[in-house]
């Protein structure tokens, strides 16, 4: 079931005739599925909070459509179940950290009863309970975000959208922040997810979305976008047989007695390798599709949709 | 709405502000019981209906139009503690958590703008109330028409806080806010000796436009008086200023909603 779909979107921010208009999403089409991490990347300025603020009608919508849980974002029943943690949020800082959790919950229309119960146990889960009665302001960066992803949760939503979670956040709580994610997802929540720390998309995300210059560039599995497209790493005892690739098969790119590399035209045809290195009695111990990171991956394609720009 | 407005009183709280309005309710208290020393021949006879509007008429009036100076002065605090607290609540990464809640933006609007209505008019009331009680007892002077001074400087800063509410939400600038209501104030004060302004110039057109800004910028000075001569008894023969000033301020909040609904944060 898809929680989030976005079909044609387009955000241009009118800036004025001088500094011309400013195309921050460029036709982007996407869903999002229920139960699912998506981690958004994308270099500075590619248009990723653009992106959120557009499905929490933060920012409105230029063309396109956008439905969340089946309503568009100018309707604030669709909020009703999304929790947001913003980018360099600047939280009513007059309140504690109970107190926002508080004044979140009333702003969603919830029980005294039920904010009681939900801002215990999220300062708990959040690592916050012994800063519960302290001022925001005297928060630092990385308690700051803890509260913020405990204000996030605090109306049970349905969809997570958290813009940069472990921005300032300690090594520590980067990974406690990331086990409270993976958590939610436990519980079938889904979690669409904006980070400059790929390493941190590529542990917890289930698929990933790139997006440059406002254009959705790329989007699938983790490791759909970490596979080498028909490179194989196959590990075997050659020795010194040779096996010959034909052009139009493909060609070998590295080669030694204990195996080799090789990048096929076509994926299929990592049967005919096969072929030739049993015909040859070539013991094979593994044949696996090549993994770049998801940081390669992401430097490739930004790289070369910014040369396809130029 | 209650979110809100308890979060305006915890705010007002965290600014100081309340304890500005303790301190000046508790400077005017002093300075009453002070004055309240000195003799005030208070020997009429008020059994009959005639004496007590002698007795307005001779105590009342000053002490109504110093009231009405305190309470004015309230106002004019408040709208000096109000005015940064709409383009606080936009300023970027605030906005968004705002917006992000299940509230549509002219809800979220008006919850804040009567937020703060409430909670700064409630300290009006109650620093107004103290003293007027503190004078009441000294002089034992009470009247019930003293709420319309009250009610007019509640319907006072109402007006002065669409200006600034109006400001924070076009410009997001606690200091334009605060501009615009300065520039009203003196561009009231201007067109009220409108009659010298058009004496000093032949020119029809001129003479319209500044008739035009007249009935157009709110008059808070005028409602003043409408309320002290409420309050004292007397006829109001124009209501004329009340009612344009009070359009003015719901035609402000109306396009401030629309530019709020409109805005990207």
């Amino acid at each position: 079931m898809q929680v989030i779909e976005i079909q044609e979107l387009t955000k241009i921010y009118y800036t004025g005739l001088k500094k011309g208009n400013i195309v921050a999403l460029d036709s982007v089409s996407l869903e999002v599925q229920q139960g699912e991490i998506l981690g958004l990347l994308g270099p500075n300025g590619a248009g990723k909070t653009t992106l959120f603020k557009v499905l929490l009608n933060i920012t409105q919508i230029t063309s396109g459509q956008v439905l969340i849980l089946g309503l568009p974002p100018y309707n604030p029943e669709s909020r009703k179940k999304v929790g947001y943690l913003p980018e360099n949020h600047r939280f009513p800082n007059h309140l504690t950290g109970l107190g926002l959790l508080e004044f979140t919950g009333r702003l969603f229309g919830l029980s005294e009863k039920e904010i009681d119960s939900r801002s215990e146990h999220l300062l708990n889960l959040v690592g916050m309970e012994r800063w519960g009665n302290t001022k925001i302001r005297k928060y630092s960066k990385g308690m700051s975000q803890r509260i913020g992803l405990a204000q996030a949760m605090i109306s049970d939503p349905e969809i997570l959208l958290l813009d940069e979670p472990t921005d300032g956040v300690d090594p520590i709580g980067k990974i406690e922040i990331r086990k409270v994610m993976e958590r939610i997802k436990t519980e079938g929540k889904t979690i669409f997810l904006n980070s400059h720390l790929l390493s941190e998309v590529e542990s917890v995300a289930d698929r990933v979305a790139i997006l440059t210059r406002g254009k959705l560039v790329r989007i699938g599995s983790v490791s759909s976008l970490t596979s080498r497209q028909s490179q194989f790493e196959i590990e075997a005892a050659i020795g010194n047989e040779i096996i010959e690739i034909p052009e139009d098969v493909g060609k070998r790119i590295t080669l030694s007695t204990t195996g080799m590399i090789v990048e096929l035209k076509n994926d299929e045809d990592i049967n005919f390798i096969i072929d030739q290195m049993r015909m040859r009695k070539i013991k094979i111990r593994s044949i696996k599709p090549m993994k770049i990171t998801l940081e390669q991956s992401f430097f490739e394609t930004v790289t070369e949709n910014r040369e396809a720009v130029q | 709405m209650r979110g809100i407005t308890r979060d305006t009183l915890v705010e007002m709280f965290d600014r100081k502000l309340f304890y500005v309005f303790a301190a000046v309710t508790v400077l005017s208290l002093l300075v009453v019981f002070l004055t309240g020393s000195f003799e005030v021949d208070m020997s009429i006879d008020t059994a009959g209906e005639r004496d007590a509007e002698m007795l307005n008429e001779m105590l009342g009036d000053p002490i109504i139009r110093v009231f009405e100076f305190y309470l004015s002065f309230l106002v004019f605090l408040a709208v000096m503690g109000t005015a940064g607290l709409i383009p606080n609540m936009l300023e970027k990464g605030r906005a968004d958590y705002y917006l992000s809640k299940p509230l549509s933006r002219t809800a979220l609007f008006l919850n804040k703008f009567f937020g703060i209505l409430i909670v700064y008019g409630l300290t009006i009331m109650l620093s107004g109330v103290i003293i007027y009680a503190a004078v009441g007892l000294i002089h034992d002077l009470f009247c019930t028409r003293i709420i319309y001074l009250f009610l007019f400087s509640m319907i006072a800063f109402f007006i002065w806080f669409s200006i600034t509410a109006f400001a924070g939400v076009a410009f997001g600038s606690n200091a334009i806010a605060l501009m615009s209501a300065f520039i009203i104030w003196i561009l009231q004060k201007i067109l009220a000796g409108r009659e010298i302004l058009e004496a000093l110039t032949s020119s029809k057109i001129i003479k319209y436009i500044v008739d035009a800004f007249y009935y157009i910028i709110p008059k808070t000075g005028e409602i003043s008086d409408i309320a002290i001569k409420l309050t004292a008894g007397r006829p109001v023969n124009d209501w004329m200023p009340f009612y344009s000033s009070f359009l003015f301020a719901l035609a402000l909040l109306y396009v401030a909603i629309v530019i709020f609904k409109l805005k990207n944060y």
